[in-house]
C-alpha cells in the first residue's frame, strides 16, 4: 500500500508539472481544457458495466457529480449539510476481564459495520459511509447504521441542516456484548466533512511551502495562537482539505474523484462495497488528462469577491466590522493576504480548536525534526508491515489485538501520535552486492563470494510533536463566506454568529474578545463578513 | 401628548431621514400607559424590556439608542406605521440599591414586545432587533392582529394559525415541540390563568432551548452563562424559542405575564420602578410609628425564592457533604424561621423589597453575594439592614435576631429545641 502511494506520488509528479504550470502561466492553459474540466465538473456520472473496461459511477458514491455538492453561489460554490460526507470512527473498544482473540475482535467490529475490515483482514477504525450506491446489504447496514441517531437525513445522504448536524455528531454509537464472565464495549461516533467551496482554489494552489513556513514562524510568537503546516509524508505542505492533508489542487480533485464520486483514477482507488468482497474495478474511470481538465477548470474560477456596501452608514459600518475583526485577533488566522491569495482571509495552517471538534479522521502528526537515513533489505518480497495510508479525510489508524494485558482488551483511538518517531520510506533501488561466504572455502581453499540481490531503501525518521492531532484543523479561508453556509468542518454552526461562539482552543480568547465587543461592534464585525461573497461571474449549476 | 411627539418625530424620520442620515431620538413612554385614540385601532406599541437598574436608567437605557436607527429605517420604509405606533420603556433590572451599589446588569440584556393598544402580545424577540429583524417583528405582530379579528370566535384557530407559520421557520425538534403543546392546549383548557399557563409553557420551552444551545454555542460550563447572555443580545439566537412559544402566548394580556415569561431567562425576578409597594412601605413604616421602644421596630423580611435561585439553592444543598450536615442546617434553618416569627415579618419578592428599599433609603445590601438572601432583618437600632444569605451560617444570624428579640414577655419564650 506504502509502495503504490509512493508510486501514485511519483506518478502524479507529472501531473503536478503541468499543473503548475497550468495555475502560474494561466495563458498557457488551453481553453478547451477549461470547457472540458466544466462538463466533467457538471457530469452526472453512471455506472457502467466492468467488462467494457471500468465500472464508471460507484459502486458506491456521495454524488452524482462534483457540482451537486459544489453548488452555493454557482458551479464549484461550497454545499450544505444535507450533503455533508459521513464516516464512522471507532473511538474505543474494551473488553474487561476478557482477552480479545482476532476472531472476537473482528466479530465485534463487524458487528457495527463490516466495512471496517480490510481484505488482509486488518482492521481500521475508520469508515466512510459512503451516501450512495452498493449492494443490497451495503444499503440495509447503512439503513440500520443511521437509523440509530435522532437526526433527520436528506435524500442526498447527509444530514438536512445543522441542527440535524449537530444531533448526528453529539449522538455516541455504543455497542455491548455482554456474557457471563465478559462484556466487550465498543464506542463509536459519526463524523462529518462539510463540502468546502472551490472559488479561488487556483490561487490557494500557488500558495508556497515558504508563504506557509513564513506564516508559522511568525505564530511562534503569539501568545495564543500557534498554527502549523500540515506536513505530509513526502515533506510537501497540505493546503486542500479540512486537515490540509492534501498538497495541490490536481491531487484534491483525484481524490475526490474517488472518494466522492467513485471514479477510479490512476492513483486512487474508488471505495470497495464491503459486502462484495474480491470486486474490483479493472480500469481506470477519469483519466489524467481529465484530473487536469477539471484542474484547470476550478484553477479558472474566479476568486470570491466584496459586496459593495448599500449606503455610506453601510460602509462605515463594514470598515469598522473589518477594524475590529484585525483588533480582537481574528486576524491572526483568518490571515487577509497569504502570498498570491489575496483576501482569502485563512493561513492555511492547523489549529487546535478544542475537544469539541474532534474528528478520529486526525492531521498529519507535527513533525519536530527530520532525519535522513537508509538500509538494505532482502529484494524478495515479503509483506509491508500493516500500515493505514493518509485517506482523503485525514489518516485512520490500526485496530489490532496487540493492545491486551493478561486480562483485558483495550483500543483507544490515539489523541496524539502514539509513537514519538515515524519512519517513512522515500526511494528505493535494487542493486546486486557481492557477499563473502562465512567460514567456507573452496577446493582451492580461497573463501567464495556469492551475489546478492538487495534492496537499498532511502527513508526519514520524523520526529513527531505531540499535538492534539483530532482537534487540528486548517483554518478555513473566510472568502465568500456569506455563501457557504453551514460552517465550521462538520457544517454544524448556521450562521457566522454561531460559528463564532463555537470557536474553541486556540481561538477561544479571541472568541470571548468578540463577544466582550458592545453589541454595535460585533454587529459591525458580522456586517463585513458578510460582505466577503461567492464571485458574481461563475456559471450557475444547470442542475 | 408624548405620543404626539412620537408621531412628529417620526413623520419627520420620514421626510428627512434617507439611509445616510442620522437618526432621531425615539422617546420612550412609561409601560402599560393607556394610548391615545389618535394613535388609531390598530395602533402597535413596542415595549423595550432591559435589565438595566430601574432607578438610575436614562429613558431606553442601554438598548433604547441601539433601536433608533431601525426605527428611524422602517418608518422610512412603511408608509402609515409611524401613526400607529407607541414606544414604551420598561427599565426591569436588579438596582444597585440590592447589589452592593455595584452595577451587575451584565450581560445587557433586552426584551422587545409588540401590542396592540390593549397590551395583548402580538409578536416578542429576544435581543435588540435589526432593521430587518424589527420589521419581521412588526409583520408577525400586524398578522397576528388580523387572525384575531378574523377568529375572535375561534381561540383556538388563532393558535393553529400563529403555529403554522412558526412551524415553517423552526427546526424539526421546534416544530414537534409546537405541535405537541398547541394539542395539548386545545385539549386541556381547564382552570390555567394566564401567568400560570405562560410559566408552564415558559419552562416546558426553556430546557428545550438551553439544550439546544448548549449545542449550538458550544456551551458546556456554569460560567457559559454569562457567554449565552451575550448572544442573546442577538436576535437570531432566541429566534426559535419566540417562534415556537407565540402560538402559545399570542393575544394573551402582556401586563399579567411579562414577568413569567422574562425572568427565566434573565434569571431573576424583574424590578418596575413604577410598581406599586406602598402598602408593604406604610407597614415598614408602622411597625416604627406604634412603638416608643426602638427595638421594638425591627422587623424582617424574608424573601420569595426568585425562580433562579431555586435552582441555584437545590443544587447548593445537593452538593452538601452529607444527608447529615444537611439535616443540622435543615434544623438550624428551622430554629431561624421560629425566631423570625417573633419579630413582625413579611414575605416579600424583589421588587417590593428594591421599592421598600428606595423608600427607606437604606444603604445597598446585597441580596446577591456570596449567595441568594434569605432574610432580611431590619433593626430599629441600626442604619443598614442585616442580610442573611442561603450559604450563611444560621447560628449566626439566629444570634443576631436573639439579641434583638422584643422585650414583650410574650416573645422571650425559650427557643424551641
Amino acid at each position: 500500500m506504502k509502495r503504490l502511494y509512493r508510486n501514485g506520488i511519483t506518478m502524479l509528479s507529472s501531473i503536478l508539472a503541468m499543473a503548475t504550470v497550468g495555475v502560474v502561466h494561466c495563458q498557457a492553459v488551453q481553453p478547451n481544457s477549461v470547457t472540458q474540466g466544466r462538463v466533467l465538473f457538471e457530469q452526472d456520472w453512471s455506472p457502467r458495466n466492468p467488462i467494457t473496461g471500468n465500472d464508471g459511477l460507484g459502486p458506491l458514491f456521495n454524488s452524482t457529480s462534483c457540482v451537486r455538492c459544489h453548488f452555493q453561489g454557482g458551479v464549484g460554490g461550497a454545499g450544505d449539510a444535507s450533503v455533508n460526507a459521513l464516516t464512522i470512527g471507532i473511538e474505543r473498544i474494551h473488553a474487561k476481564n476478557k482477552v480479545l482473540n482476532g476472531i472476537e475482535l473482528l466479530e465485534i467490529v463487524a458487528s457495527l459495520h463490516p466495512g471496517f475490515i480490510q481484505t488482509d483482514n486488518t482492521i481500521n477504525n475508520i469508515l466512510p459511509l459512503v451516501h450512495q450506491g452498493g449492494s443490497d446489504a451495503y444499503v440495509r447496514q447503512r439503513k440500520a447504521v443511521l437509523s440509530q441517531f435522532p437526526a433527520e437525513f436528506s435524500q442526498s445522504g447527509g444530514p438536512m441542516n445543522a441542527a440535524e448536524v449537530r444531533y448526528v455528531s453529539t449522538t455516541p454509537i455504543t455497542l455491548t456484548r455482554q456474557n457471563r464472565d465478559t462484556n466487550v464495549t465498543l464506542n463509536a461516533r459519526i463524523f462529518q466533512r462539510n463540502t468546502t467551496a472551490l472559488f479561488g482554489a487556483g490561487l490557494i494552489d500557488q500558495v508556497s511551502n515558504r508563504d506557509l513556513a513564513i506564516q508559522a514562524k511568525l505564530q511562534e510568537r503569539h501568545p495564543e495562537i500557534s498554527g502549523r503546516p500540515a506536513t505530509l509524508s513526502d515533506g510537501r505542505y497540505g493546503k486542500f482539505g479540512w486537515r490540509a492533508n492534501v498538497a495541490s489542487l490536481a491531487e484534491f480533485i483525484d481524490m475526490a474523484c474517488a472518494n466522492e464520486v467513485g471514479l477510479n483514477t490512476r492513483r486512487q482507488s474508488q471505495p470497495s462495497d464491503p459486502m462484495t468482497p474480491g470486486y474490483s474495478n479493472p480500469g481506470i474511470d477519469v483519466s489524467d488528462h481529465q484530473i487536469v481538465a477539471m484542474r484547470d477548470f476550478i484553477a479558472a474560477l474566479p476568486a470570491p469577491t466584496r459586496m459593495p456596501p448599500k449606503s455610506t452608514r453601510h460602509a462605515q459600518q463594514i470598515r469598522q466590522g473589518e477594524q475590529l475583526f484585525a483588533s480582537v485577533g481574528c486576524i491572526n488566522c483568518h490571515l487577509q493576504d497569504l502570498g498570491p491569495a489575496k483576501g482569502i482571509y485563512s493561513d492555511l495552517l492547523l489549529h487546535d480548536m478544542g475537544y469539541e471538534s474532534s474528528d478520529l479522521n486526525h492531521a498529519e502528526p507535527a513533525i519536530a525534526r527530520v532525519i535522513p537515513l537508509s538500509r538494505y533489505e532482502s529484494a524478495i518480497a515479503r509483506p509491508s508491515p500493516a500500515s493505514v495510508a493518509v485517506t482523503y479525510y485525514g489518516a485512520a489508524n490500526l485496530i489490532d489485538n496487540s493492545s491486551q494485558t493478561n486480562n483485558e482488551f483495550l483500543f483507544q483511538a490515539p489523541y496524539r501520535p502514539s509513537e514519538p518517531i515515524k519512519i517513512v520510506d522515500v526511494s528505493s533501488r535494487e542493486r546486486i552486492i557481492e557477499l563473502e561466504s562465512d567460514g567456507e572455502e573452496t577446493s582451492s581453499g580461497q573463501s567464495e563470494t556469492r551475489k546478492v540481490l538487495v534492496k537499498e531503501v532511502k527513508y526519514v525518521r520524523q520526529i513527531l510533536e505531540p499535538t492534539n492531532f483530532n482537534q487540528e484543523w486548517r483554518t478555513p479561508p473566510l472568502w465568500g463566506v456569506r455563501d457557504s453556509a453551514p460552517y465550521m468542518h462538520d457544517g454544524r454552526a448556521e450562521t457566522l454568529l454561531e460559528a463564532i461562539a463555537v470557536h474553541e482552543g486556540e481561538a477561544s480568547a479571541t472568541r470571548d474578545r468578540f463577544l466582550k465587543l458592545p453589541l454595535t461592534d460585533r454587529r459591525a464585525i458580522l456586517a463585513f463578513l458578510e460582505t466577503l461573497a461567492a464571485p458574481s461571474n461563475v456559471p450557475q449549476p444547470a442542475m | 401628548m408624548r405620543n404626539m411627539l412620537l408621531m412628529t418625530i417620526l413623520s419627520l424620520t420620514a421626510v428627512t431621514a434617507s439611509a445616510d442620515a442620522p437618526s432621531p431620538t425615539i422617546l420612550w413612554d412609561k409601560p402599560f400607559q393607556s394610548l391615545y385614540q389618535s394613535l388609531g385601532d390598530n395602533s402597535l406599541v413596542l415595549m423595550l424590556v432591559t435589565n438595566d437598574d430601574p432607578f438610575a436608567t436614562v429613558s431606553g437605557g442601554w438598548g433604547g439608542e441601539l433601536m433608533e436607527e431601525p426605527l428611524a429605517e422602517l418608518a422610512q420604509q412603511r408608509i402609515g406605521l409611524r401613526e400607529r405606533l407607541a414606544t414604551q420603556f420598561l427599565p426591569a433590572g436588579i438596582p444597585s440599591v440590592l447589589t452592593a451599589a455595584e452595577p451587575r446588569n451584565v450581560p445587557a440584556r433586552a426584551i422587545v414586545a409588540i401590542c396592540n393598544r390593549e397590551y395583548r402580545l402580538l409578536s416578542i424577540c429576544v435581543g435588540i432587533p435589526d432593521t430587518d429583524e424589527l420589521g419581521r417583528l412588526i409583520d408577525d405582530a400586524e398578522e397576528a392582529q388580523i387572525l384575531v379579528g378574523i377568529h375572535r370566535k375561534t381561540p383556538n384557530q388563532f393558535t393553529r394559525e400563529i403555529a403554522e407559520r412558526s412551524i415553517d421557520r423552526v427546526g424539526r425538534r421546534w416544530q414537534q415541540l409546537i405541535t405537541q403543546t398547541v394539542a395539548d392546549a386545545e385539549n386541556n383548557q381547564a382552570d390555567e390563568t394566564t401567568a400560570d399557563r405562560t410559566q408552564r409553557v415558559v419552562n416546558l420551552f426553556e430546557q428545550s432551548y438551553l439544550s439546544e444551545a448548549q449545542l449550538r454555542f458550544g456551551l458546556s460550563e456554569p460560567e457559559d452563562q454569562t457567554r449565552l447572555g451575550l448572544l442573546e443580545q442577538h436576535v437570531s439566537t432566541r429566534q426559535p424559542w419566540c417562534d415556537s412559544i407565540i402560538p402559545l402566548i399570542a393575544n394573551t394580556d402582556f401586563q399579567q405575564h411579562y414577568r413569567k415569561l422574562i425572568e427565566p431567562i434573565w434569571g431573576h425576578p424583574l424590578v418596575d420602578a413604577n410598581a406599586d409597594a406602598s402598602e408593604l412601605i406604610d407597614w415598614a413604616a408602622s411597625q416604627k410609628d406604634h412603638t416608643a421602644d426602638e427595638k421594638q421596630g425591627s422587623y424582617v423580611l424574608s424573601l420569595q425564592s426568585p425562580i433562579a435561585s431555586t435552582m441555584t439553592q437545590s443544587k447548593e444543598e445537593g452538593q452538601g457533604k452529607g444527608a447529615g450536615k444537611q439535616n443540622r442546617v435543615a434544623k438550624a434553618w428551622g430554629r431561624v424561621a421560629s425566631l423570625v416569627k417573633q419579630f413582625p415579618n413579611r414575605e416579600v419578592d424583589l421588587q417590593q423589597l428594591a421599592l421598600l428599599s428606595r423608600a427607606q433609603q437604606w444603604p445597598a445590601i446585597d441580596i446577591q453575594r456570596p449567595s441568594i438572601a434569605r432574610y432580611i432583618f431590619v433593626d430599629a437600632e441600626k442604619p443598614t439592614p442585616f442580610v442573611a444569605h442561603i450559604t450563611d451560617s444560621p447560628g449566626r444570624f439566629a444570634s443576631v435576631l436573639q439579641r434583638s428579640r422584643p422585650r414583650s414577655p410574650a416573645n422571650l419564650q425559650p427557643d424551641p429545641e
